[in-house]
């Protein structure tokens, strides 16, 4: 696998029949934070469900964390998600259970069986994202900020080289934006993990810099190689 | 539309409650239904199993004729019991029934010995009973065969329409049944798809899901089972405790059957609707649940 965490080549990304993305072309490596920007209805969400296996990539290749997108079927998607974390607004915490057991629920369900290794696993990830001693707390008693904390815990739940970003700030203020980003940075920088951010959020961008890929009339340019 | 997921988790439980009682409901009303299919059924067979067939014999037969004719009746299928009336006996029903004696006009008895002979349900319709009246009569020793045709025409007439109509309606009932229940719950299904849809995203499988809900399914389609056949159990006694008659008719071995069929068509539906509609929200893209 070597130290790319994503390679896409030649992809062209579909909604239905219509094509959103042609000709994509995206290599992300180890411990890279990506910014991915872009107007409105471009396809940022869209590439990045394909990279966690919600679209199917129709035409070109794709690898993310050693797997082959092409082969995904709803059979193997579980197994590539167990390799990633997958933060967005949409994907809310259960609210009929506290910080512990919603992490718990994600272990259960992604095969933890040992009750210990499962409770030192929760206390890692909760001290992580310096929520340590909140993990008897109901998620409604919780701020914006802290869920979207949790909301990272558990995307680290199972150590994975990737976490991908659905706009993670849009809800917050600027200033837990900026807790939220620092927590970020700190996670790819000290434990080596990649991470892809989609967001429209131009302010975040410019104090936290990063290598941006923007989706733009149809393709994914990168200002790693043009600028823009 | 974050708000949405966070409610609808907490909603989850009470709408399995809805769906439990929603379902009991409707197999509250097929069990009953059954209950009165089943009484239809037991009403027929009761009534045709009292029609009486009367075969007069000659007088002044030998009692070795009487016996073997007697023998002959006994062996036939179609008879359910029957009773050697002699002429004493005959005399003695015939003033049981409320007729005047005749010892001080006549000498002799002017009433003939029978057979009399209970018939089996199914050899009770009007072709069948002639038959076997053509058959009776070529025995030597019989003067005349006779069956009230008035009687078994009513019943003819009256109780094939209502079991054939009660068989159309519990099958039409049974598919109205199925589509409720469907409907109940997939409605509580409903509720769960932001629980299904982070399972997923968190990477568990679709049997590790399926499972938890699935069996939750058994154990709600019994229940409404359980609850429904309580329903029935409790109308049918007060049902009997208005009218006493429908005691005769109770079947133990056809209530019991009853209530299998109500335990396993609780269990199927609840399992099957609810593994589809998780299936159904599986298979859903996320941005299609809002
Ligand atoms: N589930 C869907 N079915 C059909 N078309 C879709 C679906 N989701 C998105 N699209 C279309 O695909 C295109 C790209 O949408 P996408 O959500 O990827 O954009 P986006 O860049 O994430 O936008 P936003 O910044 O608003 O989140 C849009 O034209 C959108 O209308
Ligand atoms: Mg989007």
């Amino acid at each position: 696998m070597s130290d790319k965490i994503v390679e896409i080549t030649n992809a062209n990304i579909y909604q239905g029949d219509n094509l959103v993305l042609e000709d994509v072309n995206v290599t992300v490596n180890k411990g890279e934070f990506v910014y991915l920007v872009g107007k409105t209805g471009t396809g940022k969400s869209s590439l990045l469900k394909t990279l966690y296996g919600d679209l199917q990539l129709k035409q070109g290749t794709g690898t993310v964390v050693g797997f082959n997108l092409k082969e995904m079927d709803w059979k193997k998607v579980p197994f590539l998600r167990r390799n990633l974390g997958v933060v967005f607004q949409d994907f809310q915490l259960l609210t009929d259970r506290n910080v512990n057991d919603n992490l718990k629920f994600v272990l259960r369900a992604t095969g933890w069986k040992d009750e210990k290794l499962m409770d030192e696993k929760i206390a890692d990830v909760l001290d992580k994202v310096g929520l340590k001693s909140k993990g008897f707390k109901m998620p409604f008693e919780m701020s914006g900020g802290e869920q979207q904390r949790v909301d990272i815990a558990r995307a680290l739940l199972n150590s994975p080289k990737l976490i991908l970003a659905d706009e993670p700030t849009g809800n917050l203020d600027p200033e837990t934006s900026d807790e939220i980003m620092q927590l970020l940075f700190h996670i790819c920088r000290d434990y080596g993990t990649a991470i892809i951010m989609a967001t429209h959020d131009y302010i975040v961008i410019s104090k936290y810099p990063a290598r941006t890929l923007k989706t733009e009339r149809g393709r994914v340019e990168d200002n790693a190689t043009i600028s823009i | 539309m974050a708000q949405t997921g966070k409610s609808s988790a907490k909603r989850s439980k009470p709408s399995y409650f809805m769906s439990i009682l929603g379902v009991s409901l409707v197999l509250f009303i097929l069990g009953f239904w059954g209950w009165m299919a089943i009484n239809a059924n037991k009403l027929s067979q009761y009534f045709k199993e009292n029609v009486e067939v009367r075969v007069y014999l000659r007088e002044n037969i030998t009692s070795r004729d009487s016996v073997a004719l007697t023998q002959y009746i006994a062996n036939k299928p179609y008879v359910k019991e029957y009773e050697y009336v002699t002429k004493d006996l005959a005399r003695r029903k015939f003033i049981g029934d409320g007729n005047e004696d005749w010892k001080n006009v006549l000498d002799a008895n002017p009433l003939p010995a029978s057979i009399d002979f209970k018939l089996r349900s199914e050899y009770v319709n009007s072709d069948t009973l002639a038959t076997i009246k053509k058959d009776l009569e070529q025995n030597i020793s019989v003067s005349d065969v006779q069956y009230p045709q008035s009687l078994v025409d009513k019943i003819l007439k009256n109780m094939k329409p209502i079991s054939l109509g009660f068989l159309i309606a519990a099958i039409i009932f049974t598919i109205v049944v199925i589509i409720l229940i469907d409907n109940t719950i997939r409605l509580a299904m409903f509720s769960n798809r932001f629980l299904i849809k982070t399972m997923q995203m968190v990477g568990a499988t679709r049997w590790f899901i399926a499972k938890p809900m699935d069996i939750r399914a058994v154990i709600n389609g019994a229940l409404s089972a359980i609850l429904a056949l309580i329903g029935v159990f409790g109308l049918v006694s007060f049902m009997e405790k208005q009218i006493p008659e429908l005691k005769a008719l109770r079947d133990p071995y056809w209530f019991t059957i009853l209530c299998i069929c109500l335990l396993v068509i609780g269990i199927f539906i609840s399992l099957v609707s609810t593994h589809r509609s998780v299936i159904k929200y599986l298979k859903m893209k996320l941005d299609d649940l809002y």
